[in-house]
């Protein structure tokens, strides 16, 4: 990839107003389409569905917790056990409520079958109750009939393709806002492909700042009270990481596909 | 002088089965300033296209420094290309500063930025152009000049420069004529110029080459007299 020519073609997109304009719309379109990827791929996904929280009884001293702590360690089913103090950050992460639990909790995560190991734990005394890990909003709205799961399944095509279109355009604009410099290109005898592949280079650039702008979005939005309440999967550890990755290879592939086609149909002379 | 160009039985049909050239034959030496003249849609513009191999003959041969272009693969399409420096008649001009196009040519083929400097200078020095104005915003003979410019600063061994005198006023394609010559006899560039005005390449003390009904002639045929002398204005 000829650097120079990817080099002058941003330098264009950010010194003329049109392109500027239709560049900064084109990363906005598409990531607000990469939003609503992540936020959907989180809903979707198996978050901490095998994890228990057990409270305690009101009243129920620290040397208690302590033998609960050891007793629920040595447990077959159990993968791995944690107290959470109530200024543990992971405190919030799990949704529980304060006063439900002003002296802390046990987070406890089961290797298979959760249904046993709650019954178990239930049994043990100082335990008040067990809740297992409490599913969003959105997945419940997702999961409660085939139209929502139809509507979120468009929401996903439909951003692809408007990402897709929004980045194809901004080729096109970069073209026509270059003819003049196109020609002096095709006439200096520069090979086409290498004009080509800068106008490529640009597109997935683009895409992938709308990649990341999306997840920088995802990851501030997720101490809101609307995404606890919608899509609390967000504080999940592993949720985003995992979303992030789907969303930069998304936004590779949606760049890539747009630059190729914009770039490839673009006439020299 | 040793030959640049040699063009010999060249022969081109349109897909219509219309033949504009018949049996060209010609010949620019190194450093050679030649002129290539001809009426309206005599196929000037179109011996260029063949010898930048934007079209292939049906029959004859290009040589460019011995090497035989006229079956050219396209791959090797933008070495050709480099070695010439084209002046279309009409071409889209870019949204920059004089400087800044000569930078962006020069910088695309590969120049740093000291050496683009360099050579950017050298040609507005040769060809006498405002550094810091807008191509679009130029006079059209300066558009003109800017063109060749354009074309000349990269050190092509050859340049093709289509009609640089048409819908000129006298003094215009005066000062273009003036800016050919200077950049033939101080960069040493071969140049063929193909014009339907006669006037100007007699003017031009260079090497004149006829067009007429798909032939070439080294003088100018007594036919030809009459539809060259309606596109002069000088």
């Amino acid at each position: 990839m000829n650097t120079f020519l990817l080099r002058e073609l941003l330098r264009t997109l950010f010194t003329s107003w049109r392109t500027l304009l239709w560049g900064a719309g084109a990363v906005m379109l598409s990531t607000i389409s990469f939003c609503i990827l992540a936020v959907l791929l989180i809903a979707y996904g198996e978050w901490g569905g095998n994890r228990l929280i057990a409270l305690f009884d009101p009243g129920v001293s620290s040397e208690q917790i302590r033998q609960l702590y050891r007793q629920v360690r040595e447990w077959e089913a159990v993968s791995e056990v944690f107290y959470i103090p109530k200024d543990d950050p992971r405190y919030a992460q799990d949704g529980v409520e304060p006063e439900r639990a002003p002296a802390g909790y046990l987070r406890v995560t089961v290797r298979h079958d959760t249904i046993e190991a709650e019954a178990a734990l239930r049994d043990l005394p100082g335990v008040a109750s067990v809740q297992s890990y409490q599913r969003g909003a959105l997945h419940t709205l997702l999961t409660s009939d085939g139209g929502t799961k139809t509507l979120a399944t468009g929401l996903e095509i439909g951003g692809v393709l408007v990402s897709f279109l929004a980045l194809w355009i901004l080729v096109r604009v970069l073209a026509t806002a270059w003819q003049g410099e196109l020609e002096i290109l095709y006439l200096s005898g520069l090979p086409p492909r290498a004009i080509r592949w800068s106008f490529f280079g640009v597109a997935v650039l683009c895409a992938l700042a709308a990649g990341v702008l999306a997840i920088f979005v995802i990851v501030f939005a997720r101490n809101s009270s609307e995404a606890r309440y919608w899509l609390p999967e967000l504080l999940q550890p592993g949720s985003i990481g995992q979303a992030s990755l789907w969303i930069v290879g998304g936004a590779l592939l949606v760049g890539a596909g747009a630059g190729f086609v914009g770039a490839w149909t673009i006439r020299m002379r | 002088m040793s030959i640049l160009v040699q063009v010999s039985e060249l022969r081109f049909v349109t897909p219509e089965g219309k033949a504009i050239l018949e049996d060209v034959n010609l010949r620019v030496d190194h450093d050679e300033f030649v002129f290539l003249v001809g009426p309206p849609s005599s196929g000037k513009s179109l011996i260029f296209k063949l010898l930048c191999h934007e079209l292939e003959p049906q029959r004859g041969q290009i040589l460019v420094d011995d090497r035989n272009i006229t079956r050219l693969h396209a791959s090797k399409l933008p070495n050709l290309r480099r070695r010439l420096g084209i002046v279309p008649q009409e071409f889209t001009l870019p949204q920059r500063t004089v400087l800044d196009a000569l930078l962006f040519k020069l910088g695309s083929l590969g120049w740093d930025s000291d050496e683009s400097h360099t050579r950017a200078q050298e040609i507005v020095d040769i060809i006498k152009l405002p550094l810091d104005h807008l191509v679009t915003e130029l006079e059209p003979a300066q558009q003109k000049l800017f063109a060749l410019a354009l074309a000349a600063s990269h050190n092509p061994v050859l340049m093709l420069v289509d009609e640089p005198f048409a819908g000129l006023e006298y003094k215009d394609a005066q000062s273009v004529l003036e800016g050919l010559k200077a950049v033939h006899e101080r960069k040493h560039v071969a140049i063929l110029t193909a014009t339907r005005q006669r006037s100007w390449a007699l003017r031009s003390g260079a090497r004149v080459i006829y067009l007429w009904k798909g032939r070439t002639f080294e003088e100018a045929p007594a036919e030809l007299d009459a539809p060259l002398s309606e596109g002069a204005h000088a």
